[in-house]
This record gives structure tokens, C-alpha cells and sequence, in this order.
């Protein structure tokens, strides 16, 4: 292949990267919102690069299967990292953090010594994991070329500086700018797409049509005894490789960069959790049959890292094309983000202090956005040297390893961060640097002095343990040691303190309380805070950030008013966002009028909130039941009180109707016992007239007893088997005297046996109100009708006389139907007879009305009583 | 002194029939009316001093009869005496408001009834 082809395909492939950055940034926004889920989870798999794509075949091919462990550790933690990921995201998200370095710092109380060593520390691990990538692409154009001299240019000089231009566009407003984000978003998910295919497409087309299949490459291994490269060699160095890329999988600054950072929604882990694997699973799914096809078919002297690539070109160029592109995107998906990440780190933590730092005697001038810049040369810088100044002995999995190790000694201080609050900033300060010098030693001088890792073994604790194991082992164990030794006798600030409670209780916390985290009672002025936030954010992000707080918090910002507490907290995660937890803290406690910046306790706070949210609940539950008694109440008491006003309303009455006779009566006795001279017959008249009124009284008082009874429910019926013809009977007797006396006659009707279960003094009430009423009313005949249907007999009383006024018809039933405001009295009886005979008919469960009634006579009272047995 | 004359309007038999005797034991001439509409018609054929009146009346009430009797050019002088079963404050106010000279409440006493009848004529 000519260097023009390869030089062609390589500025081909980053100029689609640019496009499709540019897509992501503008047209593609919606779609990559849509599928946020894949985005992320294909933004994670950036966890794959050149060293997987070649240098697993290159391991696998010399070490055997211990390639997996760094595959296999990141699947293994995937569970646990699910949940970590959720806290640390949510941690990340509410104070702005955007990298590994501003977590670590923000936990341990925004310390900037410990910004600056973790920076340090990532950058010397990292820097040669960049140059190795870098590398990558000019071996893997070297193998296409087979004469490096050929080409006309650098290929690695100038995919590094196409690598910087795209990191420099996409890569530096990766935190305050989702439209950048996006872009980078889309074009690393597309990288990961490009290797995955590469590795897996590419691998199968070679493995069926170069050779004949898997099975028939382990059989020929086998019979070349090739074979033992099927089993684990080091057990102790496959151990410490699962751990350790475990750790990497959280710590890396990539991988922070696409899992925490560009996390759009905590439900895309979901996704993520199996997308990944999957993933992993495809891109080393040929790994081991090219490698062993590898050692058998290609010369010996090969680098076994270029397998792949070798056996593609062997088979034709455009495989060679396919497998080149799978390598370039794996390298330049891991240099554009890791570099990225750096940088910011770089920035936060060295540059940007720099030119806080008043001693220096410099006005601030310069923006996050610059210093990023500036960090992104730094690192292309370093990487790029590293690359070109350091002949490259290791193989690419040694050097990404030693790089992971390095990582890795973060881990007991990341951990530490997210689930045991003691610890302290000193204890992982100290922790930190021995983890660092221990590697440093052992791994990080060699490495940059270009010297052989495995020759240097100074710390051989374990002798069945290979050196790698070592070296880990102990660096990790001392760390951790050290950094809980120390945390558990110093105490931490109240920063510390806070910011411990927040890392460790973030899923149970609510805004308001991280809102508060941070207030100081030292004064800053609106126009102050806006002169610092205009002066490192870009001027639409304030205006987009902190004027939008105004309305919605409704604050009206004069100049020389003191700013808010909580709007000064989030005034500085803001500046967190911008520049670090630190490099923020510094910036604007430097605008502070009051030196004295004193904190609330975040525990009382969350405590005081978990209290009062208990508190609430609890009201809100008495207040819902009060609400519900209240309801009741009110409705009880209304209806007590239309109950009270019915009283009121019948007791006016009773007593008004008990006052007419008791007047006549005491009129009458009056009158007898003054006149003395009162004639006899008069005098008879009198006392029959008051025995008559006394006769009233008493139906009176027995009536109303009767209506309260019913209406009160108090009214017990003795029921017994009742003929109504006998009852009528017997009825008759006396009522046929009274009617003859008017000149009415009685006429009975219907079956000579009318069984029902009744109260049959009751009944007789009933029927004798019904009769006596007809009587009174009739002309000259009353009749009384049994009828009967399924299950009822009907009783009608009906007489001949004019028939009930129309205006009385509705009230007929009613107690006393003249009422407190009639004062026109309608002639009915004691105006109870009616309502106790419904009364008495509702408690046998019949009926009751005036079913007909018309001038002409036919006047019918009706009530129903169900049949004996029914 | 010529002899006064009282209509006694009630609808209780009872009631009217001591009343009748009371007011001609103390030498009065009594007129008879059960009803409201009644008490209009005894009006209309001769004349009263006294109107002695139940409220709660069939047909008319006694706050309608006292009403057109005070609202009538002839008999507007005549005296209307209220002898009711409402107790109610609110009741006696009414018939007071009404033009009535004096309100009792049933049941009375036929001393006390008679002496302020014969006040009322005698004023």
C-alpha cells in the first residue's frame, strides 16, 4: 500500500470525524437525544483502544489468555459499578465536577495540594499511554508501508496535530457546552462502532477465508504444539489484572470524561451495563485465533501486536484498509478524550491557580477556556515527545498496564470519598504520594528514562508473584494504609466534613441541602459576583446559569446588596464547572469583604432536613385527618342542626298546638271557680268542654310520644300473625256507631282472610286514623277494599267526599302540617295521624299515599302490607 | 254610659265559649266570629270597640284581619286586641307593629284578661 493510500485514509477518517462532531453539535442533537442510551454506553466503550485492538492479539499471542483479565475485571465490577456510577454521577452533576482530579479535590475539602498531586500523578500515567496510541497509528502505517522511509511526511506528527485541532474544538468547552459535548459524543460512539466492526468483521473474514476456521487453527496449534498459550500463565498477575482494570474502568480520566461527565440520564446505565460487555465480547472475540494463526502462519520477528494487520494485508488491501481504520479509531477515540481530560485537570489544578495567585503580582487575564487550550498543548506536547524521544521497547499492553497501575492508586481515595466519611484530605494526601513514589519508582522513572519495567525489581515481597503483582500489591496496600492510618487521627475541616456527608449520602439528599452546603457568612456584592463570573464564564453561560436563578428565585440584584448565601454557593459550582472545586474556592473567596468564612454543619443541615421532612409528613398526615374531622364535623353539625331546626320547628309546634286546650281548660276552671252565681247549665258545659280538652291533650301527648318513638328509632314492633279482616272487625265495632251517628255507612270488600305478621295494635292505629278521617270527610258511604298482588295486600280506604285541597297533597304526611310561619290553619285532626300511620307502615316495610283523589268522591287512602310468609 | 261592644274572633269552640262568658259578665255585648274572614263580615254589619283576635286562624289570619281593620277609613279607630298561642317575641312585635293595642299570650288569666279590656274601653 502507498504512503499517499495510507496518508489519504488517515486525513479521510479524521475529516469524517469532524463532520460528524459537527453533526452531533447541530442536526443530530435530536437523534442523539433519542438515543441517549446507546450514545452513552458506546461513549464508554472508549475503554477499548489500540491496545485492545492490537495488543491483545499481541498478548495473547506471547502470555496466553491473560489478555481477558482486562476485559474480564471491568464486566466483573459492572454490577457494583452500576451503583458507584449512580453516586458519582449524581455527586458530579450537583457540584459541577468534571473530572477525576475535581471530585477527589472537591471531597477532601477543594485542598489544592491534592488537586495538583493527582494531576501530576495522572498526568505521568497517562502521558505515555497517549504516546502509545500515538505510537499505534505510526507502527500500524509502518506494517501497511513495510518501508517507513517512504513516507513523504510524519504520519504521526500530522495525525497528532489533526488530533490536537479536533481536541481543541470538541474537547475544551466539553464542560459547560452540551452542543460541543454532543459533537464528541457522537463522533467517539462512531469511532467505537468503527473498531467493534474492525475487530469483529474483520477478525471473522480473516479467521474463515485466510484460514479455515477456529477449530481448524487450534488444531493445527496443537499439532504444532502451540497450544499452551490456551491457559493462564500467572495466576497472580491475571488476579491483580482483573483488580486492576476494574479500578481503571472507574478511574480513568476517559473513562470519567464518557461515564460521568457526557451521562445525560442515570436510567442510560441500564443500557450501559449490558451494551458494554457485549461490547468487550466482540471486540476479543477473534483475538485468540489470530493470535495462534498469527504464530503459525507469519515469519518469525513479527510483532505480534500487528498480527491482525499482517494476516489482513497477507489477505488483501482492503482488508488491510478495514483493520488500519479499526486501529485508528481505537487510538484516536482514546487520545482525543484522555487528552481532553487531562487537559482540563491540567488547567484546573496548575494553570489556572497560577494566575489566581496574587503574589505573582498579575492581573487575572486569562480564561478557562485558554487555559484548557493550554493544557491541551501541554499534553500533545508531552505525549508527542514521550512518543518520539523514548525508543519504545515495551509492548503495548506493558506500558497501558503500568499506566493502569499508576490509576489505580487513586483508587483507595476514590473509594474512600464515596463510602467512609472519615476519611481526611491529609490521610489521602499521604496515602496518595506513597502510592505515587512507590510507582513512580518501581514503574514511572524507568518508564520515562525508557528503561525495561521487569528489570528493575525492587520490591520482590512475594516470589511466586510476578514483579507486576508485586509492585502493585504493595503501592496499593500501602496507600490505602497510610491514607486511612492518617485520616483516622486527624480530624477533618467542616468542609471536609460537609463534603463528606454529601459524597456519602447523595442518593438521600435533596437539592435544597447541597444548595446550602456551602454557605459562607462572609458578604460578596451582586456587582462583585458578577464581575467574577463574567470575568471566566462565557457571557452567554451567565446569562443562561445565573440570571436565569434571578427569576426563578426572584431576586432583584442592586450592585451593592450582599449576594445571597445560596446564590453564592452556586455561583461557585459554577466556577467549579469552569475550573475546579479548588482553583473556585480560591477565585471567589478572594472577592470575600469578611475574612472570616464560617460554614453551617452539612450534617445538621441534612438532619435538620430529614427531621423537618418527617415533621412535615407527620403534620401533613394530622392535617389530612383533622381536614377529614373537620369534613365530618361539619357535616354532622349541619346535619344536627337541620335535625335541631326540625326540633325547634315540631316542639314550637307541640307546644303552640298543647297551649289551645290548655287555654280553654284554664279559661273554663277560671271562670267556674270566680262566677259563683254561674248557672248550673253553663257550669256543665264547662266541665264536659274541659274533660273533652283534657280528652285532646292526652291523644296529643301520646301522639307526639309515638313520633318520637318512630323517629327516633326507639319504637319496637311485636309482630305476630295478624288477620286484618278480624282486625277490622273488631275496628268496626266502635267506628260503625261513630259513622252512623253522621249518617255514613261502612262498606268492607275483598278475601275473608287477610294473613299478614304485623304489630296488630299498630295496624289498628293505622287503619282506625285512615277510617276516622274518611268518616270525617265522607258524604255518606266509606268503603274499605283488600286487594292483593304477588306478595303485598293492599288495603284502600275510600269515601265519597270532596277530596283533599291540592295545595295540602304534598304536606299531607308531614307532622303538624301547619307550621311555625303558617298562621292559616288547615282542618286535619292533630296534624299527627298521618305522619304516625307512615310512620308505623314504613316499620312493617309497606306503603303509603293517597292514590286517588278527585272532586267526584273516590277520595283512596292505600297502604301495603306484605302477605303471611313473605 | 252607653255599653261597649267586643267581637271575639277564635277558632276554637272551647276557647269562645268562655270568652263569650267572660266579656258578658262584665257587661259587654259580644260578637261571634270562627274565622278570619268571618270577623270581616261581623265587621261589615255592625260596629265594634274591641276586636279580642287569634292569630292562627282557617282561611284568614288574625295579622291579615288586623291589618285591613287598621287600614279600613271606618274602623280604623276601632281597638285590636291580640289573644294568640305564639309566644314568640318576634310574633308579638309583628302584631303590635301592626297597629294592635295590646298582645296576650294563651294561655291568660280571665282577671287579668278582663281587667285590661275594660281599661282599654274605659281610656
Amino acid at each position: 500500500m502507498s504512503a499517499y493510500m495510507i496518508i489519504l485514509i488517515t486525513g479521510m477518517y479524521l475529516g469524517i470525524l469532524f463532520f460528524i462532531a459537527q453533526w452531533g453539535k447541530n442536526a443530530g442533537r435530536r437523534f442523539l437525544e433519542k438515543h441517549s442510551a446507546i450514545f452513552y454506553a458506546m461513549g464508554i466503550c472508549v475503554y477499548a483502544t489500540a491496545w485492545t485492538f492490537y495488543g491483545s492479539i499481541g498478548r495473547a499471542a506471547t502470555h496466553g489468555l491473560d489478555f481477558l483479565a482486562i476485559y474480564l475485571g471491568p464486566i466483573l465490577f459492572l454490577p457494583v459499578w452500576w451503583t458507584v456510577m449512580r453516586k458519582i454521577i449524581r455527586i458530579a452533576k450537583a457540584q459541577h465536577l468534571n473530572s477525576l482530579a475535581d471530585f477527589i479535590t472537591a471531597r477532601y475539602g477543594k485542598s489544592w495540594s491534592l488537586a495538583l498531586l493527582t494531576t501530576l500523578l495522572v498526568v505521568m500515567a497517562i502521558t505515555p499511554y497517549l504516546a502509545l496510541q500515538i505510537k499505534a497509528i505510526s507502527s500500524s502505517a509502518n506494517v501497511l508501508l513495510n518501508d517507513a522511509k517512504a513516507a513523504p511526511i510524519d504520519i504521526d506528527l500530522a495525525s497528532t496535530i489533526l488530533l490536537f485541532v479536533f481536541a481543541l474544538f470538541y474537547g475544551t468547552r466539553f464542560a459547560f457546552d452540551p452542543k460541543q459535548r454532543n459533537g464528541l459524543i457522537a463522533t467517539i460512539a462512531f469511532e467505537s462502532s468503527v473498531k467493534v466492526f474492525a475487530a469483529f468483521v474483520g477478525g471473522a473474514i480473516i479467521v474463515y477465508s485466510y484460514f479455515e476456521g477456529p477449530s481448524a487453527i487450534y488444531q493445527e496449534s496443537t499439532s504444532a504444539g502451540l497450544s499452551n498459550l490456551l491457559s493462564i500463565q500467572s495466576s497472580s498477575d491475571w488476579m491483580l489484572m482483573l483488580i486492576i482494570s476494574g479500578f481503571a474502568f472507574f478511574l480513568l480520566p476517559r473513562q470519567f470524561q464518557m461515564a460521568v461527565v457526557s451521562n445525560k440520564q442515570e436510567k442510560d446505565l441500564r443500557t450501559a451495563v449490558w451494551l458494554v460487555p457485549l461490547f468487550l465480547l466482540l471486540m476479543n472475540w477473534w483475538v485468540v485465533p489470530i493470535a495462534l494463526g498469527g504464530n503459525l502462519r507469519l515469519p518469525a520477528g513479527s510483532n505480534p501486536d500487528y498480527y491482525f494487520l499482517d494476516l489482513a494485508l497477507n489477505a488483501s488491501p482492503l482488508m488491510a484498509g478495514l483493520v488500519f481504520l479499526g486501529g485508528l479509531a481505537a487510538s484516536t477515540s482514546m487520545i482525543i478524550v484522555s487528552s481532553s481530560a487531562v487537559a482540563s485537570m491540567i488547567s484546573s489544578s496548575m494553570i489556572m491557580p497560577l494566575f489566581l495567585d496574587n503574589h505573582w503580582g498579575r492581573k487575572e487575564s486569562i480564561t478557562p477556556v485558554i487555559s484548557q487550550r493550554i493544557g491541551l498543548l501541554v499534553v500533545f506536547a508531552l505525549a508527542f515527545s514521550y512518543h518520539a524521544a523514548i525508543v519504545q521497547k515495551e509492548s503495548l499492553v506493558s506500558i497501558g498496564m503500568i499506566s493502569f497501575i499508576g490509576i489505580a492508586q487513586l483508587a483507595p481515595g476514590f473509594l474512600a470519598a464515596l463510602y467512609w466519611r472519615q476519611a481526611t484530605s491529609k490521610g489521602v494526601l499521604a496515602g496518595l504520594s506513597v502510592g505515587f513514589l512507590l510507582w513512580l519508582t518501581a514503574f514511572g522513572v524507568p518508564q520515562w528514562l525508557g528503561s525495561r519495567s521487569d528489570e528493575l525489581l525492587l520490591f520482590n515481597l512475594f516470589e511466586q508473584w510476578s514483579p507486576l503483582a508485586n509492585i502493585s500489591f504493595i503501592s496499593l496496600g500501602l496507600n490505602a494504609l497510610v491514607m486511612s492510618g492518617i485520616s483516622l487521627i486527624d480530624s477533618p475541616s467542616r468542609l471536609e466534613k460537609n463534603q463528606a456527608e454529601i459524597f456519602y449520602n447523595i442518593l438521600n439528599i435533596e437539592p435544597s441541602v447541597y444548595d446550602n452546603s456551602n454557605i459562607t457568612s462572609g458578604k460578596i456584592t451582586f456587582e462583585r459576583l458578577e464581575k467574577l463570573l463574567f470575568r471566566y464564564l462565557p457571557d452567554e453561560l451567565v446569562s443562561e446559569t445565573l440570571f436565569k436563578r434571578y427569576t426563578i428565585n426572584r431576586i432583584k440584584p442592586k450592585p451593592f446588596d450582599p449576594v445571597p448565601a445560596h446564590l453564592v454557593s452556586y455561583a461557585e459550582r459554577l466556577l467549579t464547572q469552569m475550573m475546579g472545586p479548588a482553583t473556585a474556592r480560591i477565585a471567589l473567596h478572594k472577592e470575600f469583604e469578611s475574612e472570616t468564612i464560617d460554614q453551617f454543619d452539612i450534617q445538621d443541615i441534612i438532619k435538620e432536613t430529614r427531621e423537618t421532612k418527617q415533621l412535615n409528613t407527620a403534620l401533613k398526615e394530622k392535617t389530612d385527618r383533622l381536614a377529614k374531622l373537620t369534613g365530618e364535623l361539619t357535616r354532622a353539625n349541619e346535619q344536627l342542626h337541620s335535625m335541631g331546626k326540625l326540633k325547634d320547628d315540631f316542639l314550637y309546634t307541640v307546644t303552640h298546638e298543647l297551649r289551645s286546650p290548655l287555654t280553654a281548660i284554664r279559661a273554663q276552671i277560671e271562670l267556674m271557680r270566680d262566677e259563683e252565681d254561674m248557672p248550673k247549665e253553663i257550669r256543665d258545659q264547662f266541665l264536659d268542654a274541659t274533660i273533652s280538652e283534657c280528652v285532646r291533650l292526652t291523644a296529643l301527648i301520646s301522639n307526639v310520644l309515638d313520633i318520637e318513638k318512630f323517629e327516633s328509632g326507639n319504637q319496637q314492633l311485636s309482630l305476630s300473625k295478624v288477620d286484618l279482616r278480624k282486625t277490622l272487625g273488631t275496628i268496626l265495632d266502635t267506628q260503625l256507631l261513630v259513622a252512623e251517628q253522621e249518617g255514613i255507612s261502612i262498606e268492607v270488600d275483598g278475601p275473608e282472610q287477610v294473613g299478614t305478621l304485623a304489630d296488630e295494635k299498630r295496624i289498628t292505629q293505622v287503619i282506625i286514623n285512615l277510617l276516622s278521617n274518611a268518616i270525617k270527610y265522607a258524604d255518606r258511604e266509606v268503603k274499605v277494599c283488600f286487594k292483593e298482588n304477588e306478595k303485598n295486600w293492599l288495603i284502600h280506604v275510600v269515601d265519597d267526599g270532596p277530596g283533599v285541597p291540592e295545595d295540602a297533597v304534598p304536606h299531607l304526611f308531614k307532622k303538624f302540617y301547619q307550621s311555625d310561619d303558617q298562621t292559616v290553619k288547615k282542618r286535619v285532626g292533630t296534624g299527627l295521624g298521618l305522619a304516625i300511620s307512615e310512620n308505623i307502615i314504613k316499620a312493617h316495610k309497606g306503603t303509603i299515599a293517597l292514590t286517588n283523589n278527585t272532586p267526584e268522591g273516590n277520595t283512596t287512602f292505600t297502604f301495603t302490607i306484605s302477605k303471611y310468609g313473605n | 254610659m252607653e255599653t261597649k261592644r267586643i267581637l271575639i274572633v277564635d277558632d276554637e269552640p272551647n276557647i269562645v265559649m268562655s270568652l263569650e262568658y267572660l266579656m258578658r259578665s262584665k257587661g259587654l255585648e259580644v260578637g261571634i266570629a270562627r274565622s278570619g274572614t268571618e270577623a270581616l263580615d261581623q265587621m261589615e254589619q255592625s260596629t265594634y270597640d274591641l276586636v279580642l283576635l287569634d292569630i292562627t286562624m282557617p282561611d284568614l289570619d288574625g295579622y291579615h284581619v288586623c291589618q285591613t281593620i287598621k287600614n279600613h277609613s271606618v274602623w280604623q279607630n276601632t281597638h285590636v286586641v291580640f289573644l294568640s298561642a305564639k309566644s314568640k317575641q318576634s310574633d308579638i312585635e309583628k302584631g303590635m307593629s301592626l297597629g294592635a293595642t295590646d298582645y296576650i299570650v294563651k294561655p291568660f288569666s280571665t282577671k287579668d284578661l278582663s281587667k285590661r279590656i275594660l281599661e282599654i274601653l274605659e281610656a
